[in-house]
């Protein structure tokens, strides 16, 4: 049944206005507290500081470099290590955790690898790989690859083989049981196992960018932070996490999207 | 003795995966004794093992692994207390629940790394600075695992509670909240375990000292037997604290569920 369009601009209104009002508390009790000087700039910024500087990213002169040129870095990086884990490891991954005695090979020895914090191997990466994009583009591929391995070996265990066993029964044919039946049902798997590669890659462009790196938001943060540009660095991290939650709303979306057309069918 | 097929299946297993691990460890040693791979950026295993066990015996780094050690516990505990906390003041009343969870889930989306200048800023202290940014890392996790718990807690019992005595809140909290999100939080934990540790040399790489730093400036020294050979070092403790982990929660919860099984008989 289709809700009115009356009652709908309620309810959003009705989930989004304390939001509107909680941070708009926020920003003002942060502005206060500056101009007031119970905290000092070189911590937090005044807001109209900060909004300048968020307006002025593309155009600020003294930036290494132009932000655009920064900002399409980490997305380039982004988009070859999340096409590393989705181009590479994750059909790997499918065929490790879908065959018995491989999954049970390999499993102990990636949760071994999981603990272990990725990001100590990135020192061992730059020297191999130089300080520059490949080094960043494998340490997101680590990270995220580490993730999507662990998420597919557990997921497949749930996996239903009595599907394939049934369908086995009506036809021969291994191409139409392996397209009509196995493949959509580890459809929903490969869709999370995406959405959490890419999302723990970009982690570790990020922290790559961060750590050892002349390019990047990542980069742009820590040469803010380093040279005490307070309002340029809020307003670094604040188009980061938009970036970040953009990519997270986006994988959310098309996870939804893929669950849907899998009802369908 | 009988060789029974489970027994043959172990064999093949465990078989299968000493001879991966192998197989890795002599092709790295035999691709860089024949020149394959250039020694001076990836040194052959056994020289790693050699340094390891001086490094072992001489206590060597010792100290930059006790202060990542230390900056790892402290910033696990408080973190951890402060997601219970949070967890159970969020988890507790819904409306606070639905409207706060949306900033928990997008700081949780968010590369923890992007608020390190924040952190550095408001703690100014290096020490300070790394048990807050591990905090955070902890803080997260565990949060999230008790506001699930109690999201997904039946409001029969808490109404049935009420009606045999617990008045007050701290009762509420004692005997119902604590024991139905307690399977939870002791997930939460291990992945904060997990999620801090990997704070704890992501601080260390950003600030000296600590055995990230150490590694880092090992990289830049082209020390690379040593990289190697701390790298393994801390891959070492991280697998021995997960699977320290995996056991308590292993142990904690059959304790738990013979608890239940016995209050229901």
């Amino acid at each position: 049944m289709d809700v009115p369009l009356a009652r709908r601009i309620k309810d959003v209104a009705r989930a989004v206005l304390p939001h509107v009002a909680f941070l708009t508390i926020l920003f003002i009790a942060a502005d206060q507290l500056v101009r007031t000087g119970l905290v000092s700039r070189f911590t937090i910024p005044a807001f109209n500081d900060f909004l300048n500087a968020l307006l002025n990213l593309p155009r600020n002169p003294d930036m290494p470099g132009s932000f655009t040129n920064h900002l399409i870095m980490t997305i380039y990086e982004l988009g070859a290590a999340a096409l590393i884990v989705v181009g590479v490891v994750l059909p790997l991954a499918l065929l490790i955790g879908l065959r018995y005695t491989a999954r049970r090979v390999f499993e102990p020895l990636l949760l071994a690898f999981f603990a272990i914090p990725s990001i100590i191997l990135y020192p061992v990466i730059y020297l191999i790989l130089g300080i520059g994009p490949p080094s960043k583009i494998a340490m997101g591929a680590l990270v995220g690859s580490t993730y999507t391995f662990i998420y597919v070996l557990n997921a497949v265990k749930h996996f239903d083989q009595s599907l394939v066993r049934m369908a086995s029964t009506f036809t021969t044919s291994r191409f139409k049981i392996l397209t009509k039946v196995a493949i959509p049902s580890i459809i929903p798997i490969m869709v999370s196992a995406i959405q959490l590669g890419i999302s723990y890659a970009m982690v570790g462009v990020i922290v790559a960018e961060v750590i050892a790196s002349s390019t990047g938001l990542g980069f742009l943060i820590s040469w803010s932070e380093t040279t005490i540009r307070v309002p340029v660095m809020y307003a670094t991290i604040a188009i980061t996490i938009i970036f970040a939650a953009v990519v997270y709303v986006s994988l959310k979306l098309f996870e939804r999207w893929v669950r849907g057309r899998m009802k369908e069918i | 003795m009988r060789v029974t097929a489970g027994t043959n299946k172990f064999m093949v297993i465990n078989g299968s995966r000493a001879t991966l691990i192998l197989t890795f460890f002599g092709a790295w040693e035999l691709l860089v004794s024949s020149k394959i791979l250039d020694e001076f950026f990836i040194p052959r295993p056994s020289s790693v093992i050699q340094r390891i066990i001086q490094i072992a015996t001489s206590g060597q780094y010792l100290d930059q692994m006790l202060i990542t050690l230390s900056t790892f516990s402290l910033g696990l505990l408080a973190g951890s207390l402060l997601g219970l906390l949070m967890g159970f003041v969020i988890g507790g009343v819904k409306y606070l629940r639905n409207f706060m969870m949306v900033y928990v889930l997008l700081v949780a989306a968010t590369p923890k790394v992007l608020f390190y200048p924040i952190i550095i800023k408001i703690f100014v202290q290096p020490f300070y600075f790394k048990i807050a940014f591990v905090a955070l890392h902890a803080f997260i996790f565990v949060t999230i695992a008790v506001v699930s718990a109690l999201r997904n807690m039946n409001p029969e019992i808490l109404n049935m509670c009420k009606t045999y005595g617990c008045s007050t809140p701290l009762k509420v909290y004692r005997k119902i909240f604590w024991p139905y999100a307690f399977f939870s939080f002791l997930a939460g934990l291990r992945m904060a375990t997990i999620s801090s540790f990997v704070g704890a040399v992501v601080a260390d790489m950003l600030i000296a000292p600590g055995v990230g730093y150490t590694v880092r400036l090992l990289a830049y020294n082209f020390k690379v037997v040593d990289v190697y050979a701390v790298i393994i070092l801390v891959a070492l403790f991280a697998i021995t604290i997960n699977f320290v982990l995996l056991r308590v929660e292993g142990a904690a919860g059959k304790r738990l569920r013979l608890e239940l099984e016995q209050a229901s008989q």
